[in-house]
């Protein structure tokens, strides 16, 4: 069932509606659970948050990606170390953060390399996992 | 999280134990060491974890030492083995229940280490001051959700406050045979329990009735479906048994994030400047070379098929508002002709573009 859905959004608080509308829509179709959905949210909501935060912009793509059990997003690109340093544990925040929250609600969490000296992050909610 | 929930639930008591415990001793506070030590007696009814002095700090002679002499519990290690197994390196047990250590200044392994051991410690053993400890160790942890939504409107204060309710509620349903950190299954208990303190305060947005209505309609129906199913259910489900479309069922369901509104006066992404800059500055306003295009695009087939001398009468009379007179006058014909002429053309127009249209 693989398939595609490829979304540019600004890098804005304002989008995040959008993203929520299109991702639920998505993982409807594959049959996530309410509260699995929820999970979603608060993933890209949480990192698209952080990224504001750390300045990333002005524009995102979330690529998603149907699979048979559950739904990967590929968000980016990103640039700035703290967003970075937030996911990937290298600089201790000194409390509970971004990757705890994340890791708290989707399967996995994965910084990849992406041109230019940019990252993104890969994420994946599979069914029955909530 | 359903699972855990049903598998594991002890009521929505809150802020004291759970009620399978509670009803077990009575309604005063859970004993420690009680299922450890069956009938031990006076001294140990004295051990109370619950009260002021008992293990916070100054733990008297003898009250915890049958902690690790006590049988084993099921699936527990022995007394002997339990330092190891259980508690994280370097903290012995009553170490453990004085110092409150950040969770993120141990490794991850420790910490996860460090919420089972208390986790069983309350759930295993009634030991309510391992459950404040974990409260305090994941307070950071509703601080940081409950920052995600500070801005809607509500105090940050507030939501750390319902935020600790979920983790509270999360920590006492939690299933120590489940097998999953604390952290995976209180994330959404909190986010949960702020989500539902934004919903019950109401929309301050305007949303259409429908929606409102099918929003709470959906409520009602997921409430009925997740015992039904034992699970939380799909958009598809909660189409079906609403009625609805499933893009319908998560347009609804977007419609609870209107939580508050905005006043046109403010500044743009809540900054605060000298400039006296609104949001009312920066919203549009209509357009009126639209309805001259629109105008254009249908009048343009029609207008191809007038002649010349047509065209040019029509554009004297409707564009320069010329009195049939002044166009007779103009082009050297007589009013008489002028007219006949703009009916004419107005009739192939008609022809041209439909009826309804002029």
């Amino acid at each position: 069932m693989a398939d595609t859905i490829r979304l540019e959004v600004t890098a804005s608080a304002a989008a995040l509606p959008v993203v929520r509308l299109v991702l639920g829509g998505v993982a409807a179709r594959v049959d996530l659970s309410l509260d699995e959905i929820e999970d979603l949210y608060v993933a890209v909501e949480e990192l698209l948050s952080a990224a504001e935060g750390a300045g990333e912009g002005p524009r995102h793509e979330l690529v998603i990606e149907l699979g048979d059990d559950g739904v990967t997003v590929n968000a980016g690109p990103f640039r700035t170390s703290a967003l970075r340093s937030r996911l990937t544990g290298a600089e201790p925040s000194g409390q509970y953060d971004l990757q705890t929250v994340m890791r708290g609600v989707v399967q996995s969490v994965e910084v990849c390399a992406a041109p230019d000296d940019c990252y993104c992050v890969v994420f994946a909610k599979r069914r029955g996992s909530a | 999280m359903s699972d855990a929930d049903t598998t594991h639930r002890h009521g929505d008591e809150v802020a004291g134990k759970p009620a399978e415990r509670q009803t077990e001793q009575g309604a005063g506070e859970p004993r420690a060491h009680d299922d450890r030590r069956p009938g031990s007696g006076a001294g140990a009814d004295e051990a109370v974890s619950g009260e002021p002095g008992a293990a916070q700090g100054e733990p008297e002679s003898g009250r915890d030492e049958p902690e690790t002499k006590g049988a084993p519990l099921a699936g527990e290690p022995e007394a002997g083995d339990e330092s190891q197994a259980d508690a994280p390196p370097e903290a012995d047990d009553d170490d453990l229940i004085v110092r409150v250590v950040p969770p993120t200044s141990r490794g991850k392994d420790e910490s996860e280490k460090l919420d089972q051991f208390l986790l069983r410690r309350y759930h295993l053993q009634g030991d309510r001051h391992a459950r404040d400890q974990l409260i305090t160790m994941y307070l950071p942890l509703v601080r940081s959700l409950a920052r995600r939504y500070s801005s809607r409107g509500e105090h940050f204060d507030d939501l750390v406050q319902v935020g600790s309710i979920g983790l509270i509620k999360a920590i006492d349903r939690f299933d120590l045979t489940r097998g999953v950190e604390l952290t995976t299954y209180a994330t959404p208990n909190i986010i949960g329990e702020i989500k539902r303190y934004f919903r019950d305060k109401g929309w301050s947005v305007r949303v259409p009735r429908g929606l409102q209505e099918l929003n709470i309609r959906l409520n009602k129906v997921i409430d009925e479906l997740v015992p039904k199913l034992q699970r939380s259910p799909t958009i598809n489900e909660i189409a079906e048994a609403a009625g609805a479309t499933p893009e319908e069922v998560l347009e609804a369901l977007e419609t609870s994030q209107a939580y508050n509104s905005v006043s046109l006066q403010a500044a743009p992404n809540g900054e605060s400047g000298d400039d006296e800059t609104g949001l009312i500055d920066y919203m549009g306003t209509e357009e009126a070379a639209y309805d001259t295009m629109e105008d254009r695009t249908m009048l343009a087939p029609g207008f191809a098929k007038l002649d010349a001398r047509e065209r040019y009468i029509l554009h004297l009379r409707f564009f320069e508002g010329l009195t049939q007179s002044q166009i007779a006058a103009r082009v050297g014909i007589s009013q008489m002709h002028v007219s006949r002429l703009i009916r004419r053309a107005l009739e192939k127009l008609r022809a041209n573009i439909g009826e309804g249209a002029l």
